[in-house]
Order: C-alpha cells, then sequence, then structure tokens
C-alpha cells in the first residue's frame, strides 16, 4: 500500500497533468481535422496564443471552486496562490495577441476589416469584434490591478470579491464573443463543438458555485451556542451542528464562515478552527476585530444560524504524523490554528514533545494567555512567550522572534521536528528565513497565510 | 515550500503555453499549405 505522503504527491501529480491537459486541448483538437487556408505563422500563433489564454482564463473558474477532491493534495491556499500568479500569465498571454496582431501581421489585420467597423483612436479601422476584446482586455486589466492592489486601494474584501467575480464572468462573455466573431477555427464542421463544450462546462461550474454549494450549506447549518471575548479584541464563536452531523476537520485547518447572509449571497470569509479536532461536534472559530467584517463578530448572538464552507486547507500535523515532535511558532491572532492542534494533541494524550514559541506586543493581550499556560500539565510542551513590550519584571523574552532565539530552543539537531508558522508576513517571512538558515529543510516548515488577496 | 513549487509551475505552465502555441501555428502552416 502507498504512503500518504507518495498517494498525496500521485494525486497531485494527476491533478497538475489535467489542468495541462486542458490548457492545451483546445490546440491539439484545432490541428484535427479539415480547417481553412492557413494564413502565415505569426497569426496562427497569435490566435493559439488566445485559445490557450481563453481556456486558462475559464480554468481560473475551476481553481477556485473548491472542489475538495482537487485541493487536498496541494492545500486551497496554495491553489488560491496559483490562481493568482498565473492570471499574470493569462494576462500575458492574452494581451499578446493584439500585439503580434498589429505588429507582426499589420497588412493582415487591414484585411479583417469589414462592413461593420469601430475606429481605434482616429487611426485604423477594426472590425466589430474588437470592441469585445477589448472590453474583455480592460475587464482582465482591472482585475489584476484590483486584486494585487485591493489593500492599498481600500476595496473592502466583500466588495472586491463580489467585483472580481462580475469582471471575471464579463471578460470570458466578451472573450467568447470576439472568438465567435472571429469564426476560423470556430466554425468548420465539428469543431463546432469545441468552445460550446467549453462554455457549458464553465456555466455547470458557475451554477455548481452559486447554486448547488450555498444550497447544500443552507441544508446543513450550525447553530451558535457561545461567543467568548478573548484577549487583544478577540472573539471566539462556539457552534454546533443544527440537524445534521457536522463536519470533521484536520486540526489547524479553516473553513469559510458566513454570519450575516445567506449562504447565496457569497458574503463569507476564512478563519482557522480553534477547537479540537477530536470534539466536531462542537466546533469554535477565534476572530480578531482587525476589518469590516471582523469588527461585527462581537455582535454575534447565540442561538444565530451561521453557514460554514470547509474544512480547507494543509496547514495541519496531520499530514506530518510521523513527526518526533512539533514546534508551533506563533505571532498574536496566528495562535489560532496552533490552539486547534495543541488542543487536539491534548485531547489525543499525545506525549511527543511540543515546541511553542508565541509572540505577542505586550503581556495583556496574549489571546488564550491562561489555556496555553494550563496546557504544560496535559502535554510534554515547552512555552516560549516572546513580547515586544515586555513590563518591568518579566523574566522571559524580549523584542521579535530572532534568528538567536530560535537557536537556543530548537530541538537537537533541529531537523528532527516538523514547524508550523502563523503570524503577521513580515514575522512569517523572517522566521522562514531564520529556520531555512538553522537547517531546517523546507519541506519541514509549513505557513499559514491568510493573505489570499 | 508549497508556494515555491506553485510559483515554479505557474512559469512552467506559462512558457509550455507560449511553447505550444508556437507549435501550433508551424504545424498549421505546414498542413495548411
Amino acid at each position: 500500500m502507498l504512503g500518504t505522503h507518495t498517494a498525496r504527491m500521485l494525486k497531485g501529480a494527476l491533478w497538475i497533468g489535467i489542468y495541462l491537459a486542458l490548457v492545451a486541448a483546445p490546440l491539439l483538437l484545432l490541428l484535427l481535422g479539415p480547417a481553412r487556408t492557413a494564413r502565415g505563422f505569426w497569426r496562427e500563433f497569435a490566435v493559439a496564443l488566445a485559445f490557450s489564454g481563453l481556456s486558462m482564463m475559464l480554468l481560473q473558474f475551476a481553481l477556485t471552486a473548491r472542489f475538495r477532491r482537487v485541493k487536498a493534495p496541494f492545500g486551497i491556499d496554495v491553489v488560491y496562490f496559483f490562481h493568482r500568479q498565473i492570471s499574470f500569465f493569462i494576462f500575458a498571454i492574452i494581451i499578446s495577441h493584439p500585439i503580434i496582431l498589429f505588429t507582426a501581421t499589420p497588412i493582415t489585420l487591414a484585411s479583417l476589416s469589414d462592413d461593420f467597423t469601430i475606429p481605434l483612436i482616429g487611426i485604423v479601422s477594426l472590425p466589430w469584434r474588437a470592441a469585445p476584446a477589448m472590453g474583455a482586455l480592460m475587464a482582465l486589466a482591472v482585475i489584476i490591478i484590483t486584486s494585487v492592489g485591493r489593500e492599498r486601494l481600500r476595496i473592502e474584501y466583500g466588495r472586491w470579491r463580489r467585483w472580481h467575480g462580475i469582471l471575471a464572468v464579463t471578460a470570458v462573455v466578451l472573450a467568447l464573443i470576439h472568438m465567435t466573431g472571429a469564426a476560423h477555427h470556430v466554425l468548420t464542421p465539428w469543431k463546432i463543438v469545441l468552445w460550446p463544450a467549453y462554455g457549458a462546462c464553465w456555466l455547470g461550474l458557475l451554477l455548481y458555485v452559486r447554486v448547488f454549494k450555498p444550497w447544500a450549506q443552507l441544508k446543513k447549518p450550525y447553530l451558535i451556542e457561545q461567543v467568548r471575548a478573548e484577549r487583544d479584541r478577540a472573539w471566539t464563536l462556539i457552534f454546533r451542528a443544527e440537524g445534521h452531523e457536522g463536519i470533521r476537520f484536520d486540526p489547524g485547518q479553516f473553513a469559510w464562515l458566513n454570519v450575516w447572509n445567506s449562504p447565496f449571497s457569497n458574503q463569507e470569509h476564512p478563519f482557522s478552527f480553534s477547537s479540537s479536532a477530536e470534539s466536531p461536534k462542537h466546533l469554535a472559530m477565534t476572530i480578531k476585530e482587525l476589518g469590516d467584517f471582523t469588527s461585527t463578530i462581537g455582535n454575534v448572538t447565540p442561538g444565530q444560524i451561521v453557514y460554514l464552507d470547509g474544512p480547507y486547507g494543509a496547514f495541519s500535523i496531520d499530514r506530518f504524523e510521523q513527526a518526533a515532535g512539533y514546534a508551533f511558532i506563533a505571532g498574536g491572532i496566528g495562535i489560532t490554528p496552533m490552539m486547534s492542534m495543541l488542543r487536539t494533541l491534548a485531547d489525543r494524550g499525545d506525549t511527543r514533545p511540543v515546541l511553542l514559541i508565541y509572540a505577542n506586543e505586550n503581556w495583556e493581550n496574549v489571546t488564550f494567555r491562561e489555556e496555553v499556560e494550563g496546557l504544560r500539565g496535559k502535554l510534554n510542551l515547552r512555552l516560549v512567550h516572546v513580547l515586544r513590550d515586555a513590563p518591568e519584571n518579566w523574566e522571559g523574552e524580549k523584542g521579535v522572534v530572532s534568528e538567536d532565539l530560535l537557536r537556543r530552543y530548537l530541538p537537537d539537531p533541529p531537523r528532527l521536528y516538523e514547524y508550523f508558522i502563523c503570524g503577521p508576513p513580515p514575522m512569517m517571512d523572517s522566521v522562514e528565513n531564520d529556520l531555512y538558515k538553522l537547517g531546517i529543510p523546507l519541506g519541514n516548515m509549513h505557513s499559514e497565510r491568510f493573505n489570499l488577496v | 515550500m508549497r508556494r515555491k513549487i506553485a510559483s515554479i509551475l505557474a512559469w512552467l505552465t506559462g512558457i509550455l503555453v507560449v511553447l505550444l502555441s508556437g507549435a501550433f501555428a508551424l504545424v498549421e502552416n505546414m498542413l495548411r499549405k
């Protein structure tokens, strides 16, 4: 029988293969069968780029559709990261299409113009289908600018998400109209089925995400049992499955939480579970007041119904069950997934050594301070508090989590443990670098970054 | 680590698409002469 790790690698490779096959499929299919006359290398190259770009645009929807089976081998965060990274290539590929047509084949381009032309900057006339193409390009440009600069542009997450979806659908529809208008590779006898089939799959995907999944969530509500105030403006929501089995999650995983709206509204936000994976009937999430949505969490009342989509994520000790020990390095509210893992280890009676390095601004703002202290009695736990603004009589670590500090607490040899890091991005960057310098292989470092956009 | 691999995969996919498109254009021109 295959080991879990090998099975995961094979499944991951299979999904990557399927992705690449779907990207390449239109080109391979278009090569088959009869076609119209050849039109020169550069024009065919430009068209091929556009076809590949369009199939990648359609696949962008699949990447964020949260198919649990697809996400499992990678972890959903990394699939979203790929979605983001590949979008730059998609834009580059798509914009190369008009650039090549304009520069490499100006004469051919002139012959494209037909009776229904639109003037472009008053210089040349283009066929009507150039208008949807320009619209699609503009939509793609806005998508990228607003995604990369969402925080700088101060676009609220919910609004950004809504417009991201609308613009993405607009770009695809306009691109399909443009392609149908071009007709060369679309209207030859049997090839007529290719893009309608891609389009139908895409529509099916939209229905799955916008109708089927919300409907499934609606049938599986969760009831808020308790809302508990924690240190440092954080709130713990404790809820239970109402009329269904609930979900089993791996400690450290997260889910999308919808507190105030119907599942069809798509108004949901990702949060880690902070409860033990060994008590799936009573789930908990701990959320710090940081933004527009999170500042409303304190207003949630017991008895309220919420909806979940999950679990997701690869940030879990359960992916590394053979480890000799675990090191958790948390900054501020980054303790949340660690709490889930610590509580789970305690519930399981795990005796392996656990190191928790927990950095905070000051002693009063240490979320779960009392409970973490209490875990010393239940786990083989070495707890290291690091305070930036330490009180006068403080005998523990001061400042930030540095390479020197890590060196003093890491096991010997350090690669014995699996390392989990969650906190503010600058802290995570510096801890990852320091751990690498201390000889921890990249494969032993696991980071949870919630800045998906 | 996983992000680094995802980043490399994105690059490889981009390069593959350009190569495939070039191959398509070559073959298309050879086939349809």
